[in-house]
């Protein structure tokens, strides 16, 4: 596959750099921040369910609302400019600029002027192009480009910065942030104060009164915007709403959301252009509005969800294996998860080739303040990729996990001691890319299907009915937690079944068989429907299951009904079963008497959290502690599994901070209820890690 | 929310942020006590747009003490100036916020060029909610071209290493004298 090797090679290499320099500290700031933002609002899910249709509702009338933004701008004295693409939008600024007879301009931060390569444009044609921001100017002077969308420069030490600093002066300065600030306000004030053409671009349109919200912490943005004679606002489309009130509640969770502020701390509305010091001189605001692929976006109904970014770079924050490789890796010019569909939609497919990196976690849509579905977007743009150019061979391998699975089970123990041996497990990465060292877990002769055919019983008078949904995992290698669910159900008296069924198909959607995996769930809908239609809920084991039952299918079957059903009948089997504790139906014990560390499952944040095994362990009277610092292990399902840079080792990458974490914590195990996480915390810390069904006891 | 409690709740809020609040009977006293602390170190004082009344009563506040540059002031003498005032038309308790009205960008530049932003705020202009501004920006709307800034503490960068560090292009200091 052209290309692939080349990005396992650049994951090579920058694994063998050892972490990018203060990226994960600028995460971990962005979600700290958030995450306290978020407590002052009074109904966080709220607010973001607010915004994700205020987006909704703005894009589905956006040519109304084009067309009421352009009539009010130009009754304040805009000139507007429409682009349809890249080259349109330069060649329209070059103009503007070149028309003023300016040699240059001053800019504020936008990352639309650099998904459309205004500056190379620019300088190509001999205009000087001065970036304001810091973080900006810092990479400019680099002749790089920015790492993180909040923090450009993040990767830049305060060393490194001097000398860029020293370097543009001629004068010597020392690595003190103080003086270097000192010194860059001395320097831009000049540009600022002398500058003929100013541009920014705008974070909101209003369209009921013609205005754009410009938002920076610096205050460049508001010199930028209101000394140059020549004013040009670079403004995506997808940007404008109607109302005020809308563009404000967009800046509060902008601010939330990007750096754990209540609000930027400039967030300017501007409509039309301002006389400077009560002149009447020429003073132009041109107003670029810009396409590049976001009609095509709007119609498509994968990646019309794009087009809600609010650009606050939150889903980066929780990406692990962006914090790894940093943004220069994972991204083209938009960096983080956002970035794949945007790359896909504006630079081209070929681009967008670093979605591989995705390792399918989730995280980024539960952190997304306008809940934008960016996994199934990427798990799209895989799709995308694997039309042209086929999907990698160890990828296909791991879609067929349920088949290797079953095998595995029936020719067990032969197929046991075949993955213990050195020489097969050799064999089996190079044919198929699973890595050799992986500790696979045992499998099972008799499944748990079996063993329920053994201990299935009648309940009379049931006071539930549930199905269990097990997934490969508690059916083949460890049948004895769906026994031990299945035995605390029936001390609660509820009638059990287990009807036939496949594992709930997430490795598909994973590495973008989208169509695969839309087999599976039709096929799960079918077996699972005569059950679910008479009243029976869900009780699902395994995390990703759940997620996929809950939060995929509805997706992937959008016009089934029955699927939206499911989802909502579908339970965690420690949700059910803290129910059955809290009203008294079964007690939970613990007798272990150890210190146990919790792990939550990234797909778990999508359902309950840690809130039911939090809740559990209470109740045995286990002393469990949370060990977290909410971004994925970096296992990742089968993603850790895979041979080389774009599986294990990336995968042992992301997760020693979490390793180091439950070593520092001095916990005597884990708990977990990922199967695929246990092998990796297993592995990375040497700790004991179990299932919680494996160490609660439940009796009547 | 009452009123007090939407005070209490700005001040919070303004002062975290790195915003500073003093309080005081009147404008007259902000006023003075503007021209006092711009006395001291000496530089000129930009002032934003305002009641001829004010202008007057500053004239002589500052006659002789230091220089005053007037509402609408030429780019060069606003950016010599030390500190800058400007009259926010509102408030905003749960972002901490003040909110700023111009006409003229040279009202902008008050609040954006000097080290130091002073701001004379009555307590009974400061609303609960970022979204009770809404009203605010109308009205403004109609008397277009605008802008409205919300300004919510001195201007700040973290982008080297995080090191968050208070005045940039903006002023490092934002001191709100609150009427009550």
């Amino acid at each position: 596959m052209a290309g692939l090797k080349d990005l396992e090679e650049a994951v090579k290499s920058r694994l063998s750099e050892g972490p990018v320099r203060g990226l994960y500290a600028a995460m971990v700031r962005g979600l700290t921040g958030r995450a306290k933002a978020i407590q002052e609002i009074t109904d966080f899910e709220e607010f973001r369910s607010e915004v994700r249709s205020i987006k909704e509702e703005s894009l589905r009338k956006l040519p109304q609302l084009l067309e009421m933004f352009v009539r009010n701008a130009e009754r304040h004295g805009a000139r507007i400019h429409y682009a349809r693409d890249a080259a349109e939008a330069n060649e329209i600024i070059f103009r503007i600029i070149k028309a003023s007879g300016a040699t240059g301009l001053v800019k504020s931060k936008s990352l639309t002027s650099e998904e459309i390569m205004l500056n190379e444009w620019l300088e190509e044609r001999g205009l000087e192009v001065v970036e304001t921001d810091l973080g900006e100017r810092i990479v400019q002077l680099a002749r790089e480009r920015p790492s993180h969308l909040v923090f450009p420069a993040i990767h830049k030490s305060r060393e490194e910065v001097a000398d860029l600093f020293s370097r543009e002066s001629g004068v010597a300065l020392s690595g003190d942030i103080k003086e270097l600030l000192s010194y860059i306000r001395r320097r831009l004030r000049r540009y600022f104060v002398e500058a003929r053409v100013g541009l920014n671009g705008a974070n909101i349109g209003i369209a009921e009164i013609g205005a754009v919200v410009l938002e920076t912490n610096e205050g460049n943005g508001r010199l930028v915007a209101s000394i140059p004679e020549i004013q040009i606002v670079l403004l995506g489309v997808e940007k404008i709403v109607e109302t005020v009130e809308e563009g404000l509640l967009l800046a509060r969770a902008h601010g939330v959301s990007a750096t754990g502020q209540r609000v930027t701390t400039y967030v300017s509305v501007m409509a039309g252009r301002l006389p400077l010091s009560g002149g009447v001189g020429a003073r132009e605001l041109h107003i670029v509005l810009l396409d590049n692929g976001r009609a095509r976006m709007l119609e498509d109904p994968y990646f019309r969800e794009a087009l809600y970014c609010i650009r606050c770079g939150a889903c980066m924050n929780v990406c692990a294996p962006y914090s790894v490789v940093g943004g220069h890796l994972f991204g083209h010019i938009y960096p983080g998860p956002i970035g794949i569909p945007w790359t896909l939609a504006v630079h081209g497919v070929e681009k967008a080739l670093f979605s591989h990196l995705c390792i399918s976690c989730g995280l980024c849509r539960e952190v997304c303040p306008a809940s934008i579905n960016i996994p199934l977007m990427i798990s799209r743009v895989k799709e995308i990729l694997a039309e042209r150019m086929g999907h990698p061979r160890v990828n296909r391998a791991m879609m067929m996990y349920e088949r290797f699975a079953g095998l595995a089970s029936r020719t067990a123990p032969v197929s046991n001691w075949a993955l213990r041996s050195r020489i097969f497990r050799y064999l089996l990465e190079k044919a198929i890319g699973l890595d050799s060292s992986v500790a696979i877990p045992e499998f099972r002769r008799e499944s748990f299907e079996q063993r329920f055919r053994k201990m299935r019983r009648r309940v009379t008078d049931p006071q539930r009915r549930v199905i269990v949904f097990t997934d490969i995992f508690a059916n083949y290698s460890r049948p004895e937690i769906a026994e031990a669910l299945v035995k605390a159900l029936y001390l609660a008296d509820i009638e059990v079944e287990l009807p036939e069924q496949l594992s709930s198909g997430y490795p598909l959607v994973a590495y973008g068989d989208l169509e695969g995996a839309r087999r599976y769930a039709r096929r799960n809908l079918e077996l699972l429907w005569p059950y679910v239609s008479r009243g029976y809920e869900v009780v699902s084991i395994e995390p990703t299951a759940t997620y996929t039952l809950r939060h995929i299918y509805p997706y992937l079957l959008p016009d089934e009904p029955r699927a939206r059903e499911l989802a909502g009948r579908t339970r965690e089997a420690l949700e059910i079963l803290r129910e059955l504790v809290d009203r008294g139906a079964v007690e939970v014990r613990y007798d272990g008497g150890r210190r146990l560390g919790l792990h939550v499952p990234c797909h778990q944040r999508a359902l309950s959290g840690a809130s039911n095994i939090i809740a559990l362990s209470e109740k045995a009277g286990l002393d469990a502690q949370l060990v977290e610092d909410g971004i994925c292990c970096g296992m990742a399902g089968t993603f850790g599994m895979k041979h080389g840079p774009l599986g294990r080792e990336l995968a042992l990458a992301m997760g020693n901070r979490l390793f180091d974490l439950f070593l520092s914590s001095r916990v005597d195990a884990i708990l977990t209820e990922s199967s695929v996480c246990a092998i990796h915390l297993r592995e990375g810390t040497g700790l004991e890690v179990h299932h919680p069904l494996e160490v609660l006891r439940f009796v009547k | 929310m009452s009123n007090s409690a939407a005070v209490s709740l700005f001040i919070e809020r303004f002062e975290e942020q790195g915003g500073e609040v003093e309080r005081v009977a009147g404008l007259e006293e902000a006023l003075t006590k503007i021209a006092e602390e711009v006395a001291r170190s000496g530089m000129p004082l930009a002032v934003a747009s305002c009641d001829q009344r004010v202008l007057e009563f500053l004239k002589r506040e500052t006659r002789g003490k230091i220089e005053l540059i007037p509402p609408k002031g030429p780019l060069n003498l606003i950016e010599r100036a030390g500190a800058g005032l400007t009259f926010p038309a509102a408030g905003v308790a749960e972002t901490g916020s003040i909110l700023e009205i111009c006409y003229d960008d040279a009202d902008r530049l008050v609040s954006s060029l000097p080290p130091i932003h002073f701001a004379y705020l009555r307590s009974g202009a400061i609303v609960p909610s970022l979204l009770d501004i809404g009203w605010v920006i109308r009205d403004a709307h109609r008397n277009a071209p605008f802008t409205a800034t919300l300004i919510s503490g001195p201007s700040r960068t973290g982008d080297i290493e995080l090191t968050l560090v208070k005045g940039v292009h903006g002023p490092h200091t934002v001191k709100v004298f609150l009427e009550v």
